[in-house]
Order: structure tokens, then C-alpha cells, then sequence
């Protein structure tokens, strides 16, 4: 029997608080594609990371063609001939194509050793061909688009000769046809033995391009089955599972009336006349696939992204939000998805940053009153059970799960009554999640309307009023809570 | 170097800075906008002033250029790797006055500027230690060896007294900086202009044909891949504020030679005039863009700028000093193109997510 | 699956360190006065505190706007143009045009703004980076300064200036007593107001801070304006002490006023910083260069000193920071 290219044994990985791996196991054979699929926090990236050399692990080892291999640093990992193709390409844009795909080892001429530029493009030429690309090796990679550059960086990863090779989400930001000419790049590298790892959320393409799937959940591995005896249903299932239904609350709140209308909202390029309404009480679910466009939406509902055309209006009032303090004026809070880069300054206090967003309102005038912003963090660490030593502690030292309800708390403290929510319950234990949506139905019952976006497909169904799903920058579905159903929310993000 | 402030809300539509910004985009080369700009200066001052086209003004402005087109590369190296040195002023007023002190102990000319250069050397890899090794900012680093070389140069300035500087200089050392090719009859080209020709041709080539220019270039577009590909990027890194050094002080020694006077002061605030020069010339403090070429015109306008004002001062009786404050204007509009191009990069890359 | 402990320090520990920090700065105080003392007899003097006290307080104006800009992640080298020009402007008004002299202190100070706001609308408008933005401006200030001057020192006749810098309320110069009334000013600004608040978040995490409402342009700009006053009235107490203005003046302070505030805690990438730990660090070099003045070290080798401890400061701060990672 041949043997397996790659195996990763019994891998398990813990951050402060969170357990995001426990004791998973995958195997990649040569020539075959691996759909890797679970919801967010499930822990793909975290065991990408680990196969990239990113972070370590825990407990557990890898063996490449059945020898056992360990990582201390991301190049050791590619020597071994992993690449992995993150969403964030890490190009080097001020450089050419040729050069990218060479860097570090530019073809020389014998005389004086010197580059040899003529055969770094002729040779980057042949390279790009061979998996049917035509790019002009001299640009400059700056002035690709994505889906160049993206294929460049799969050139380059052949051109290292991967053997085994790793897409995060690779479709996230192609069109159609981009997309079919990545399968056929992809099928080109089957035949040539390389393993490929294919992460992605957009089940259609796992049923189009995997040979086999494995899904995660909780940090766990659920089962890995051959692609053509299982269906989506059984996948989605998979990845969802039955247990979590129980921890959603009981959406029972009166929906009172409108509180926030957007009309033509545009952003050329970008996101194209979207129109949508939020009532009080009600949960608004925001769903789409990565590359959709919803992020884009929120943010420009916030003000941290500019708008091209549009109108937005606030319980009836007509309003130009060029930025987050109007926005906040204007009672809409966000909670961004990236809390360690946008939701809190790690190096300051639970207190500091839990009034971050209200400071012009703790005190009269030019002082900041202390003893009232005590008494105010305070209130909001019993209501959302956030769990510190004390309120003077760095936000830094706490778990995802406190650090995301801190947020929540900075948007509570804000008074909002427009509540922006980019996936508040990413990367976060379970227990957490519960206080988070149990917040989330206080804030309805007590008047605020929320928009969520969330590529949990259960979170979104459980916890919506109403779905809108958007697609390549538009509006192609609504749904009420009682006809929206998994099937429905993804056909609609895939038009 | 320190962080900006991060430009979170952009404002509606496209900001006139980065639509500026997109005159001068990321494959575009900035040349034919400095020749331009060169020629317009040129015509401006021969128009303004009388004598400006002479023969002799010309190789006036040639001959005051060498000084700051040495260091040039050496920053031109640095900003390259997204780095930066403001100590290269300061090494070289400390080399100008060790050149005096190694003539008054009559070493010869060739041990001068070995004995220089290794000055230089030793200065930058400590800079480049400091930076690399021990991990802190450039800025505060060279900032630091800018106070450090400076109050150094002056210590050692303190024996000057005994010395009787200007008759201390050998004919061959001040020949190295004042000679003229063809021969001694016909003086046509400046041997400095000779060397500026050499030393840029020499690191061109090296920034576009060795691996090590190459992946200099690398470091400084994303390090994170640069050390994913096998870069050793600390090398390269460190190799960056060596040559710098070195280019500081053999500027010192050109300068001296040109002179025949070495003083603590030499050089105060030339980082500047180098900053600027090379920053105009289109290498981006980024890092990871830019190109000699571009370097020598700015160096050339900024020469000319510094001729044609004098020309000015002469003509207009405006006073010499609005040299300062001319240099610091035209540093920070460099800055501020370089931002426009930066700021215009950015917004063609928003995406939707 | 609830949350154990905090990893990591606790705020409890946290303020250990910091208070150590401070402590130890404060020792390293005394053990500088008591060392210099023995060794100089006239250290104690009225004549040498006092003159002390009045060049700590020529810097230390400076370096307290200056904490406020560097805790909120910016930079101002431009602080040394700034009191050469206005010290020039003022001698100038009043020595050249005959200006009284109240009127141009308050041109001076007028200047202390305009160098603040074109700082500021630099760094904070077109986004630029604000060391070599604030060197270009050191370069514009002092240029106009030894334009006005041609070179040379203009003289200030014993006037408002000079009661600013030479004479004294209850026997403290009044410089210092300046200096005192700035920074409790600028402690309650930066401990106990929203403003200061929001230096602190701006410098933390810029973009948590925009995302949170905070307009951090304008605070930034604010900041500057700040320093070029601050800038100012270093120069017009420079320009009183000495009694001339010139453009020389100032030089190489920038470096002095850096070290101070760095060595007071500051952090370069900001979010970290207070009053008091500048305090300590003006107070620490400003009696350590006196010090030295009084055994008899030259200004060379104090220079040359100057560029070692600035990085030496930065190294310790640096490598016990991350020890503690």
C-alpha cells in the first residue's frame, strides 16, 4: 500500500482559556485532494497554522512519507515542502512576478554570478504556462489583481516543488471563472502527485474538486469520509451538529417599529445598491460567503469605510456617517471581527477599555470621573459575567472569551441602539457564546436592533429574525426566521 | 521607525492626496517627472539669475555634489531595507576630523582613507548591531550615534589647537578630491564626478544584478516572506547601516580633501539634505522601491537648487540663510509625494470581504 | 470551560513594576545628589541649585508636552528650531523694530502655535511620518531664524524676558515656578481628564481608538500645538536667561528632552508614560549634567555621553520588557 504522504496524529493545542484543538488526526495521500471544512473556530486555521510551523503543538506529531518530522519555525515547514496559501497572500508587491517566484534564488549567469534577468523571466514564463497562466513575468506584482496574484503564489509553491500544498479559502475573492481556472490548475497538480489541503466553506466547490473531506467541530475531528458517499446534508450536519441548538435562547421579542433604513448603499467596486431595514427587537442576520461584500456593508454603516452613494437613515432621520464618532452619535455600536486589532488596546485596563467608546460622557465637562467609571465597568462585568482578577488588569492577560465580552461591554456602555455585530461569538468557548446570546436577547427585549453577521450557519439560523444574504456585492436573498434553512442561506450565497 | 497614525476612515471618495498619489503610482517610475523638474529648476535659475549657465557654475555645482551623492547610496541602502539613519552627518564630521589627525601623525595618503573608511565601518556596524541585535528603532538608534559621533568629533577637535591646520595636508590626499581628468592642462571633468559615476554604476549594478542587491529589495518589500525564502534578513539588514557608515565617512574624506579643512562641524546637518535627496528620488521610506537613477537627479536638483540660490542671493541680496529653510520645504513636499503614492497603493487594494 | 485565572501579570504585579520603576529612578536621584555633593562642595549652593533648577526647568517645559506627544505614538524633534527662532523673533521685535516688548512675547508664543499647527497638520492631515517631519521643521525654524538674525545674536535688553528668566518669587526663579505650575497643569491633563484618556487609547491602539469614536487627528493636532508652545516658551526663557536671541540656541536639546522622557518610562510605540516618571528623568539628567559641569567635565564629553545613554536607556527598558513576555 502506498504510503501517506502526510499524517498529523492525535493534535492538540490549547490558547489562554480555549482548548482549540483536541487530539485531531487527518492524513493527505499524493495526488489526492483533502477538503478540510468546519465552521469558524472549529480549529482549521489553528491546525494549518501548526502544519505551516506557525504555532507548535501541544500534544501529538506529524509524519511526512511516514517519517516523523517536527517544526520550529514556518521555514523548516517549507523545506519539508509544505506551503500553505493564506488568504492574506504575503507577496512582495513592489517586486516583479519573476521575482517573487524566485526570490531568494534568482537564476544566475555563470560569468560573474551575476542575476540573470532573461532567464528568470523566460524560465517564470514556462513555470506560469505549465499550470496555464499568462502573466507577463515583469509586473510588478502590486498591480495584480488577487486572483493573480493568488495563482502566483501557487506557481511559486510548484515551482519549490510542494509536495503537499494548503488553500485557505482560495475561492474567497474569485468570480466564475476564476474559480474554474484554479480547479484546473488544481487538477494539474493532482496529477502530479502534490497533495492539497482545500479549505473552504462553500460546500459546492468541496463537492466539486475534494477526493475525500474531513470536518472539525469544537476543536475536534468528526469523521473524514470519502467525497462521493457523503451528501451535503450529511456534511452539514456534520460540521453543525445537534448539541449547540440547545444553547440558543428562546427568540421570543416583540419587534417594535423601524429603527435603521439603508437605500442604495454603494461602494463601486465593492458592494452595489444595497437595501435593507432593522426593526427593534429584531435580530437582522447579515449572511455571505468570504468575499461577498457584508463586512463591507457594516463598515460603512459605522463609518470606518466610506461609501460612494446611499442613503442611511435613523429612526427616520436622514444621516452621513463619515466616521465612527458619528456613528456612535447616531446610537450605532460595532463590534468588530478582529477584536485584538480593532476592539481593544490589549496593553490597557478592563476599565480603560470598556469606556474607550463613552469617555466624553463619564463626568461633567473636562474630567473624567472615576468613581462613576468604576461604578459603570463594574455593572457591566456582573451583567455580561466577565471573569478578571480585577478592573485594573491588561485586557491582554484574558481569555477570548472574556476579551470578546469586554468588547460587548464597550458597546453596551456606548448606549447604542443600533448594534453592528461582525461574528461576536469568533474564536470563542462555548460557554461564553451562551452569555453572548443570552446579552444579545436582553439588548432586543430592552429595544436596540442588532445586524449580525455570522458564517456559523446554526448561530445564524437560531439567532435571526430575518436573514438577508449577500453575494458578490448584493442583495440575493431575504429570509424570515421560520423558511430560512442552511440550504437556502448558501444557494443564495453562491449566485 | 514609529508608527503613523493609522488611517482608519477614509474620507468620501478619493482623497485628492492619494488621486495625486496615483500620478505617480507603484510600477511608474519616477525619472521623467525629477528630469523634468531638474530642467524647469535649471531654466528657472539661468532665466532669474546671470552667470547661471557658465561653464564654470556648472562645475561649481558638480563639484559641491559629491559630498551628499556618497551618502546618498549608503541611505538609498537603508531606506531600501525600510530603515533609516540620521547619523550619517555626524560620522562624517567624526572622520573629517580624525583625517586631520592622522595627517598631523604624517601618515600617508592611502593609510588616510583606509584608516577613514575602517571609521566608518566601525560606526555603522554599530548601528547596525545596536539595531539588529539588540532589537531597537533605527530612529532612536542613529539619533543616539548622531549625538554620540558629534560630541565624539568634538572631543577629539580639542587638540586642534596645536595643530596648524591647512598647511597639514599632503599634495597626492587633496589631489584624491581635486584633480581633473584628462590631464592637469585640460580641465574638463572633476575626478569627484568620476568617482560619483564609478560608485553609482557599481551600486546599481550590484542593487539589480547580485543576489545580495536582490534580496535587499526582498527584506524590504515583506520580510516575513523574505525570511520564509531563506533570506537572512538580520545580514542584510545589518550590511545596510554598515554602508551607510562607510559612505559617511568617505564623504568626510572627499570633504576634507576639497576643503583642506576638517572640523568638528563638518557635515551637521547633511542627514537631512541626504534624506531628502533620497527620498525625492523616488525610493520609498517603506521600503523595498527605488533606484539609483532617480537618487543622482534629486541629488543634481538639489545641487542646483543650493547653486541657483546663491546665484539668487547675489542678484536679489536675499539673505544665504534661506538655504536651511529651503532644504526643509523641500524635504518635507519629498514626504509628502512619497505619502501621496503610499495612500494611493492603498485605496487601489480595498477589497470586499 | 470557564476562564482559570489570568495568565500572565496581574494589574496587582503590574503596579509593582511600575512603582519599582519610579523607585528606582528615585534612588538612582538621591544617590546623584548625595554622590555629587561630596565631591563638589558648591553643589548645595544657592547659586548652582538654583541655576540648576532653572536649566531643568528650560528642558523639562518641553519634555512635559513632549510625553503627552510620544504617549500617543508621535514623535517632536523640532523642539530645538522652535526656541532658536523664537528666541531670534523676539530679540528681533523688540531690539530691531522696536516692538514693546509685551507685544512680542506674545508673537513669540503667537510662533510656539504656528510651528505646532504646521507640525500638526503635517503629521496628522497628510499622514506623514513624524520624525522626518519634525526634522524638516527643525530645519525650516532655525533656517528663518538665522535668516532674521544673518548669523548673528541679537540682544534683549533686561525687560519682561528678563524678569521671566532671572528673577525670582520667594527665592525660586521663576522658570521653575513655571515649570511646576506646567506639569501639575499636565498631570491632571494626561491622569484625570478625558483628553488624557484619550492620549493614552490613541497610543495603545490607534486603530481601537478610531474605532471607538475618538478623533484622534484632532487630539494628535492638539499635541503638537501643545509642544510648539511649550517649544516657545523654552525659547523665550532661554532668550531671557542668556539675554540674546539667537539661532544656536537649543541645539542638540531635542536629544536631551528624549532621553529624559524615555528614561521617565515612556514608551517609543506609546500607550505608556506618565508625568511624574518624566519628572524623574528630567530631574535625573538635569542633575547629572550639573553634576558633571561642577566636577569639570567639558561639554564634549557630556555629548558624547548623551548619544550612549539615550541608547542604553532604550536597551534596559527594552530587554526587561521582554523579559517579561
Amino acid at each position: 500500500m502506498e504510503a501517506m504522504l502526510l499524517e498529523m496524529k492525535g493534535i492538540s493545542k490549547h490558547f489562554p482559556g480555549v482548548q482549540a484543538l483536541k487530539e485531531v488526526s487527518l492524513d493527505l495521500r499524493a495526488g489526492e485532494v483533502l477538503g478540510l471544512v468546519g465552521e469558524n473556530g472549529a480549529g482549521k486555521s489553528t491546525l494549518i497554522k501548526i502544519l505551516a510551523g506557525d504555532y507548535s503543538m501541544d500534544q501529538g506529531e506529524i509524519l511526512i512519507k511516514s517519517e516523523p518530522v517536527a517544526f520550529r519555525s514556518p521555514s523548516d515547514s517549507a523545506d519539508m515542502g509544505i506551503r500553505v496559501i493564506y488568504q492574506e497572500l504575503i507577496t512582495l508587491d513592489t517586486l516583479t512576478v519573476a521575482e517573487n517566484i524566485f526570490v531568494g534564488a534568482m537564476p544566475r549567469k555563470a560569468v560573474w554570478n551575476t542575476v540573470d534577468w532573461k532567464t528568470a523571466n523566460t524560465r517564470a514564463r514556462d513555470v506560469l504556462k505549465r499550470m496555464n497562466i499568462d502573466i507577463n513575468p515583469k509586473k510588478v506584482v502590486g498591480d495584480l489583481t488577487v486572483h493573480q496574484k493568488q495563482v502566483l503564489e501557487i506557481a511559486k509553491a510548484v515551482y519549490k516543488r510542494a509536495t503537499i500544498l494548503v488553500m485557505d479559502e482560495p475561492t474567497a475573492a474569485l468570480g466564475e471563472k476564476d474559480t474554474k481556472s484554479l480547479f484546473n490548475v488544481i487538477r494539474g497538480l493532482k496529477s502530479q502527485g502534490v497533495g492539497i489541503i482545500y479549505i473552504s466553506h462553500r460546500l459546492e466547490e468541496v463537492f466539486e474538486i475534494t477526493d475525500r473531506v474531513t470536518v472539525l467541530r469544537d476543536g475536534r475531528k468528526i469523521d473524514t469520509v470519502a467525497t462521493k458517499d457523503t451528501n451535503r446534508n450529511e456534511l452539514i450536519s456534520m460540521m453543525v451538529g445537534r448539541e449547540l441548538e440547545e444553547f440558543y435562547p428562546k427568540r421570543s421579542v416583540p419587534i417594535g417599529e423601524t429603527i435603521l433604513e439603508v437605500e442604495g448603499l454603494t461602494i463601486s467596486g465593492i458592494i452595489e445598491n444595497i437595501s435593507l431595514h432593522l426593526r427593534r427587537g429584531e435580530i437582522l442576520g447579515l449572511f455571505g460567503l468570504l468575499g461577498s461584500g457584508r463586512m463591507n456593508v457594516v463598515r460603512a454603516l459605522y463609518g470606518i469605510e466610506s461609501y460612494d452613494a446611499g442613503e442611511i437613515r435613523v429612526e427616520g432621520e436622514p444621516v452621513a456617517i463619515s466616521g465612527p464618532e458619528v456613528a456612535l452619535r447616531k446610537s450605532i455600536g460595532y463590534m468588530p471581527i478582529d477584536r485584538k486589532i480593532r476592539g481593544l488596546a490589549l496593553s490597557l485596563s478592563v476599565t480603560n477599555n470598556i469606556t474607550m467608546a463613552n469617555i466624553d460622557n463619564i463626568g461633567r465637562g473636562f474630567w473624567l470621573n472615576k468613581s462613576l467609571e468604576k461604578q459603570r465597568v463594574q455593572k457591566w462585568v456582573n451583567d455580561v459575567s466577565i471573569k478578571t482578577p480585577t478592573l485594573k488588569t491588561d485586557v491582554n492577560s484574558l481569555s477570548g472569551g472574556n476579551q470578546q465580552k469586554i468588547v460587548l461591554a464597550k458597546l453596551l456602555e456606548t448606549g447604542s441602539r443600533v448594534f453592528l455585530m461582525n461574528e461576536p461569538t469568533r474564536g470563542i468557548d462555548v460557554g461564553a457564546k451562551v452569555d453572548i446570546y443570552q446579552m444579545m436577547e436582553r439588548l432586543c427585549d430592552a429595544g436596540a436592533g442588532i445586524i449580525m453577521i455570522s458564517s456559523e450557519l446554526p448561530e445564524m439560523l437560531s439567532m435571526s429574525d430575518r436573514i438577508v444574504v449577500i453575494s458578490k456585492g448584493r442583495v440575493t436573498g431575504e429570509f424570515a426566521r421560520a423558511e430560512a434553512t442552511g440550504e437556502k442561506l448558501l444557494h443564495a450565497a453562491t449566485l | 521607525m514609529s508608527d503613523n497614525t493609522v488611517q482608519v476612515k477614509e474620507p468620501r471618495g478619493p482623497s485628492f492626496g492619494s488621486r495625486l498619489g496615483d500620478t505617480f503610482l507603484y510600477g511608474k517610475s519616477m525619472v521623467p517627472a525629477l528630469l523634468l523638474l531638474l530642467l524647469l529648476l535649471v531654466a528657472f535659475f539661468g532665466i532669474a539669475t546671470p552667470n547661471f549657465f557658465a561653464w564654470t557654475n556648472f562645475k561649481a555645482i558638480i563639484s559641491n555634489v559629491p559630498v551628499i551623492a556618497i551618502m546618498a547610496i549608503g541611505m538609498t541602502f537603508v531606506l531600501l531595507i525600510g530603515g533609516l539613519d540620521i547619523s550619517v552627518g555626524s560620522i562624517l564630521g567624526f572622520t573629517a576630523v580624525n583625517v586631520v589627525l592622522f595627517h598631523n601623525a604624517s601618515m600617508p595618503a592611502w593609510l588616510v582613507v583606509i584608516c577613514s573608511l575602517v571609521i566608518g565601518l566601525g560606526l555603522g556596524s554599530l548601528n547596525g548591531l545596536i539595531i539588529t541585535r539588540v532589537g531597537i528603532n533605527p530612529v532612536i538608534t542613529t539619533l543616539g550615534m548622531m549625538a554620540f559621533a558629534r560630541g565624539l568629533a568634538s572631543w577629539f577637535a580639542l587638540g586642534f589647537e596645536a595643530i596648524k591646520v591647512g598647511r597639514v595636508f599632503d599634495q597626492k590626499f587633496l589631489l584624491l578630491a581635486r584633480q581633473f581628468l584628462p590631464s592637469s592642462e585640460m580641465q574638463i571633468i572633476p575626478i569627484t564626478t568620476v568617482y560619483l559615476v564609478v560608485l553609482y554604476a557599481v551600486a546599481s549594478l550590484v542593487l539589480r544584478y547580485t543576489a545580495y542587491g536582490r534580496n535587499v529589495f526582498a527584506v524590504g518589500a515583506n520580510e516575513y516572506a523574505a525570511r520564509l525564502a531563506g533570506i537572512n534578513t538580520r545580514r542584510i539588514k545589518f550590511s545596510a547601516y554598515v554602508l551607510s557608515g562607510v559612505m559617511a565617512s568617505l564623504a568626510g574624506v572627499i570633504l576634507v580633501a576639497q576643503l583642506s579643512l576638517g572640523r568638528d562641524d563638518a557635515g551637521m546637518g547633511s542627514e537631512l539634505e541626504v534624506i531628502t535627496a533620497v527620498v525625492l528620488g523616488g525610493v520609498s521610506m517603506a521600503g523595498g522601491k527605488g533606484d539609483l537613477i532617480g537618487v543622482i537627479i534629486a541629488v543634481l536638483i538639489l545641487g542646483v537648487i543650493r547653486n541657483g540660490m546663491v546665484h539668487i542671493q547675489e542678484t536679489f541680496g536675499l539673505s544665504y540663510y534661506w538655504r536651511e529653510v529651503v532644504k526643509g520645504l523641500i524635504l518635507i513636499l519629498a514626504i509628502s509625494i512619497d505619502a501621496a503614492r503610499i495612500m494611493a497603493t492603498k485605496r487601489r487594494q480595498r477589497v470586499r470581504q | 470551560m470557564g476562564d482559570s485565572a489570568a495568565s500572565g501579570l496581574e494589574q496587582g504585579e503590574k503596579a509593582k513594576f511600575r512603582l519599582s520603576s519610579t523607585l528606582i529612578l528615585l534612588f538612582v536621584l538621591v544617590v546623584m545628589l548625595v554622590v555629587f555633593s561630596s565631591l563638589s562642595r558648591d553643589f548645595y549652593s544657592y547659586q548652582n541649585l538654583s541655576t540648576m533648577l532653572t536649566n531643568i526647568a528650560f528642558s523639562g517645559i518641553v519634555a512635559g508636552t513632549l510625553t503627552l506627544v510620544m504617549i500617543s505614538g508621535g514623535l517632536d524633534i523640532s523642539i530645538g528650531g522652535n526656541i532658536a527662532l523664537t528666541s531670534c523673533l523676539v530679540a528681533f521685535l523688540y531690539d530691531k523694530a522696536g516692538w514693546p516688548s509685551g507685544l512680542a512675547i506674545l508673537l513669540g508664543l503667537v510662533l510656539g502655535v504656528a510651528i505646532g499647527a504646521f507640525n500638526g497638520f503635517f503629521i496628522t492631515r497628510l499622514d506623514l511620518n513624524p520624525i522626518i517631519t519634525t526634522l524638516g521643521t527643525m530645519a525650516i525654524t532655525r533656517g528663518l531664524g538665522y535668516v532674521l538674525t544673518k548669523g548673528l545674536s541679537i540682544g534683549i535688553i533686561e525687560n519682561i524676558t528678563g524678569f521671566i528668566s532671572r528673577s525670582a518669587i520667594a527665592k525660586i526663579p521663576v522658570p521653575v515656578i513655571l515649570f511646576a505650575i506646567v506639569y501639575v497643569l499636565l498631570a491632571f491633563v494626561l491622569g484625570s481628564s478625558k483628553f488624557g484618556r484619550k492620549i493614552y487609547c490613541i497610543g495603545a491602539n490607534p486603530l481601537a481608538a478610531a474605532a471607538s469614536g475618538i478623533r484622534i487627528k484632532r487630539v494628535k493636532f492638539l499635541l503638537y500645538l501643545f509642544s510648539g508652545i511649550a517649544g516657545s516658551v523654552s525659547g523665550l526663557i532661554l532668550a531671557g536667561q542668556t539675554g540674546v536671541g539667537m539661532p544656536q540656541h537649543g541645539r542638540g536639546m531635542e536629544l536631551d528632552v528624549i532621553t529624559a522622557v524615555l528614561l521617565g518610562g515612556c514608551s517609543l510605540a506609546g500607550g505608556k508614560g506618565s508625568i511624574l516618571g518624566t519628572l524623574m528623568g528630567v530631574l535625573i539628567l538635569g542633575v547629572l549634567y550639573n553634576g558633571f559641569t561642577m566636577i569639570g567635565f567639558r561639554w564634549v564629553h557630556i555629548s558624547v555621553f548623551q548619544g550612549v545613554l539615550l541608547i542604553l536607556v532604550v536597551a534596559l527598558y527594552e530587554i526587561r520588557d521582554r523579559q517579561r513576555y
